[in-house]
């Protein structure tokens, strides 16, 4: 698994300070762990939580990492969750699914920042993408700050 | 009898008659004498005096014998003419009743026949051959239970059978008769025994109700109730496309995200891992919930004839519970579910009786909407009686208003902004047909219990 995360890293010559985490939070659990599985082919671990505040209790901030996150979870919905990271300074990168796609919850997404808003049942292709995209970003960001440190 | 008689003729009888016997009496007295006067008249040549005293003797005699014969017959014979009169009479009144009472046997509304022990026709009024679909006088002779529907034939010979030895004097039953074109004919059968005066049996009186006609119209109401449930049906499920759409949706979602994984660990070369194993089981699970969700979908769309068998009342609202789960989901409340075991049959249309519990369960639902915490919305089912089954939605939602109250089964009113409200009064209809009652009642803690009763198969074997 290490091996892998070092091959399909985003930036070739630095390694990350730690691993990025994608953490899936959906009441589904069959979306939760298939989601997991996909990305473990992909060398990227996934964590996954069946609501806001279970995700809430396990977030530590400052690892690399992207949150991707339904709609329609029970109490807090998605994107109040983002809001909610938002507000706090927690900056994680977040992908919205939702499987009632309307244009009202696409809208507030990606008002409160989100990178992308999937309908359900979606391309995974898709998602895959942006996730690497997310990561790619995140570690050139990071390497750039580390440049800019050293 | 003679002197009570009111014919004004009567009264001249006696007097006519007796001229008339008078008259003949005294004609045949005259031609009497003429004969022996000529005859005595040859022996008298010798003895003079003697013919006339027996002359006058027996003139007086014939005087005599005519006054009294006179007033004997004018007494006693005119009875008899008295009775000649009342026995016509008697005669043309029974005529005139016999005629009346072929009037009111022709013409009774009701089919009735009548037939000897052995169940031959003896006579059939208009409306029996009306409903058999033979001409006036053709059904004499015939037997009845060649007239009997092939299956219910063993069941009138035992009964014309009873009926003749007197363990019966007479019963009703439904019975199906054959017309003369071949067509069925449905009647409610009546038949008794006729005694005659020494109390022995005589021949049995047969009366038939119709009931093809009203056998018809309950076929077309339950074709029309069949439309509007599944007008209905369609209705709900139109509403309830959100959460159905979900339902398909995370199997799929599933599967797609599983095939992919399962690709890219087969290009990865990785096809020995049990993990690879694992997504394909995933995926053919994950296909098989979503085709369980249409399988339950489509006994709710489809347009069917509506036909009753005998179902588990458990089995049957646990599939619609499956359908209503999600949507109990979705509005974020809480369904429990309190099944008396063990569970009973019920002679029902499955499909009908679904869309009654789904109806209910999607009504406590919106009652319930917004009120988190105040409970769950419950459904339960139990056997009342040997003969009842009960089913009950029980939500802690609003209530229902008075105003609600009077409308609240009444077609075409919804308390929703999409629906086209026809639900309760469908679900009471089909309540209904099926020999049940649906009502609601309000909780003492807050919210409405909707109630509805199904006769058991046991129950309806009864009726």
């Amino acid at each position: 698994m290490t091996e892998q995360n070092r091959k399909t890293a985003g930036s070739p010559s630095k390694r990350s300070p730690s691993k990025p985490m994608v953490y899936v939070v959906d009441p589904d659990e069959v979306v939760r762990e298939s989601l997991r599985v996909l990305l473990a082919t992909f060398g990227v671990t996934a964590e996954g939580f069946p609501d806001a505040e279970a995700f809430l209790a396990a977030f530590e901030s400052g690892r690399p990492g992207c949150l991707v996150t339904e709609v329609d979870l029970p109490g807090r919905d998605g994107v109040a969750l983002i809001e909610h990271l938002n507000a706090r300074d927690l900056s994680l990168p977040a992908i919205v699914v939702a499987r009632n796609a309307d244009v009202g919850s696409a809208v507030r997404a990606m008002r409160a920042g989100a990178v992308d808003y999937l309908e359900k049942p979606f391309v995974d292709r898709v998602l895959v993408e942006r996730l690497f995209q997310v990561l790619a970003h995140q570690s050139a960001a990071a390497s750039c700050a580390g440049k800019v440190l050293s | 009898m003679a002197g009570k008689s009111t014919a004004s003729r009567g009264s001249l009888y006696p007097l006519r008659n007796a001229v008339l016997f008078t008259g003949a009496y005294l004609v045949l007295s005259f031609f009497y004498f003429w004969l022996s006067g000529a005859f005595a008249a040859r022996l008298a040549r010798s003895v003079g005096e003697l013919r006339r005293l027996e002359l006058v003797e027996e003139l007086g005699f014939v005087v005599l014998t005519s006054l009294l014969l006179f007033a004997f017959s004018w007494k006693y014979l005119g009875h008899i003419a008295d009775d000649i009169a009342e026995c016509q009479r008697i005669e043309e009144h029974l005529r005139q009743r016999e005629e009346l009472f072929e009037l009111e046997f022709e013409n009774a509304p009701l089919a009735i026949v009548t037939c000897d022990l052995k169940g031959r026709v003896s006579s059939a009024n208009r409306a029996a051959c009306h409903l058999l679909g033979f001409a006036n006088g053709e059904l004499a002779g015939l037997r009845l239970t060649d007239l009997t529907h092939p299956d219910d034939r063993p069941r009138s010979l035992e009964m014309i059978a009873r009926l003749a030895r007197g363990e019966v004097t007479r019963y009703t039953e439904k019975r199906r008769y054959l017309r003369r074109d071949g067509s069925v004919a449905h009647g409610m059968l009546h038949a008794a025994v006729v005694h005659g005066t020494e109390g022995e049996s005589r021949m049995l009186v047969v009366q038939v109700e119709d009931h093809t006609a009203r056998l018809e119209a309950e076929q077309e109401a339950d074709q029309l109730r069949e439309r509007l449930a599944h007008v209905g049906r369609l209705s709900t499920l139109g509403e309830m496309a959100a959460g159905i759409a979900h339902e398909i949706n995370q199997p799929l979602t599933a599967i797609t995200i599983y095939a992919r994984a399962c690709q890219r660990m087969i290009r990865a070369g990785k096809t020995a891992e049990p993990q690879l194993v694992e997504a394909l089981d995933k995926v053919s699970a994950q296909a098989k919930r979503a085709g369980e969700v249409i399988r339950r979908l489509r006994s709710l769309i489809r347009k069917h004839d509506s036909h009753r068998e005998s179902v588990d009342v458990n089995e049957l609202v646990s599939d619609v519970v499956q359908l209503a789960e999600t949507e109990s989901r979705l509005r974020g409340v809480g369904l429990r579910v309190e099944l008396e075991e063990p569970s009973v049959a019920v002679v029902a249309d499955g499909v009908q009786i679904q869309q009654v519990v789904l109806n209910l369960l999607r009504n406590g639902m919106e009652a319930m909407e917004g009120s988190e915490g105040a409970g769950d919305l419950v459904l339960r089912t139990a056997v009342r009686r040997e003969s009842e089954v009960e089913v009950a939605v029980t939500d802690r939602g609003t209530g229902v208003s008075e105003e609600l109250e009077e409308q609240l089964f009444h077609p075409f009113v919804t308390t929703k902004d999409s629906g086209m409200g026809i639900g309760l009064s469908i679900c009471r209809s089909i309540v209904e047909s099926h020999g049940g009652k649906l009502w609601f009642t309000r909780n003492l803690d807050g919210g409405t219990t909707f109630r509805f009763t199904l006769p058991t198969a046991i129950g309806a074997a009864h009726d």
